[in-house]
């Protein structure tokens, strides 16, 4: 299940839905906001291209890695400290390509996916796009 | 013919998230950059100083980059959408 949403996920939940009696190990990511000194995070998505790409890397990862799910939800919206970002969440029967694949997934993510975040500043004048300072 | 325009992140900031342009009927990616980047800051961003578009602007036509179209020279059709970006830097 690949979601881009503003909404926040229910962590237990999902994981539970993820439980599978073929699996022996569910590996799970989670991206949050970090306190760089910021107030916040706004995180925007060009949602179509995302979720076509998302979906490209999930079929990638299920089949270079012996898993039998692979669920990511990626928020967007405006964000607090320690608010999720990224959910990524992989049953396999074993734990090494529960672990690879989930690897897989965020790197490729990171690398493929348009989204973007912007750092808030705390004196609430604007903030700065993440990456920017590479360009 | 009109054509959508979406800008993300800074650029989206600069040249606005979303806009409707109207262009003349055999356009492609170079005009429409002509009309999009007609503000110093606008051009700026797009273009280095020889003129050339800068390295990290990704350009899609419909989903697809225009590098592997006919890049500047891509083809404009009514409704086209077009989406101009920076890297992308999600997760």
């Amino acid at each position: 299940m690949i979601t881009i949403t503003e909404e926040d996920f229910n962590i237990d939940k999902i994981l539970k839905d993820a439980k599978h009696p073929d699996d022996g190990a569910i590996v799970t990511f989670l991206g949050i906001v970090r306190d760089d000194g910021i107030a916040g995070m706004e995180i925007e998505a060009y949602t179509d291209l995302a979720m076509q790409e998302l979906e490209k890397i999930e079929k990638e990862a299920l089949e270079r890695f012996d898993i039998r799910s692979l669920d990511v939800i990626h928020r967007t919206g405006t964000l607090s400290v320690s608010d999720n970002i990224l959910l990524i969440v992989c049953g396999a029967p074993h734990r090494k390509d529960a672990f690879a694949a989930c690897e897989y997934m965020i790197d490729e993510l990171k690398k493929r996916v348009p989204v973007w975040k912007k750092e808030l500043f705390k004196d609430g004048a604007g903030g700065k796009w993440v990456g920017e300072e590479t360009e | 013919m009109i054509i959508k325009v979406k800008a993300f992140a800074r650029f989206g900031e600069v040249l606005g998230k979303e806009l409707d342009l109207e262009l003349d009927s055999r356009s492609d990616i170079d005009g429409m950059l002509s009309v999009l980047c007609a503000s110093r800051d606008a051009y700026d961003l797009i273009f280095d100083e020889s003129g050339r578009i800068r390295e990290y602007v990704n350009i899609l036509k419909r989903g697809r980059h225009i590098q592997s179209l006919d890049g500047i020279r891509t083809a404009l059709e009514d409704g086209d959408e077009i989406a101009i970006f920076p890297p992308v830097a999600g997760g």
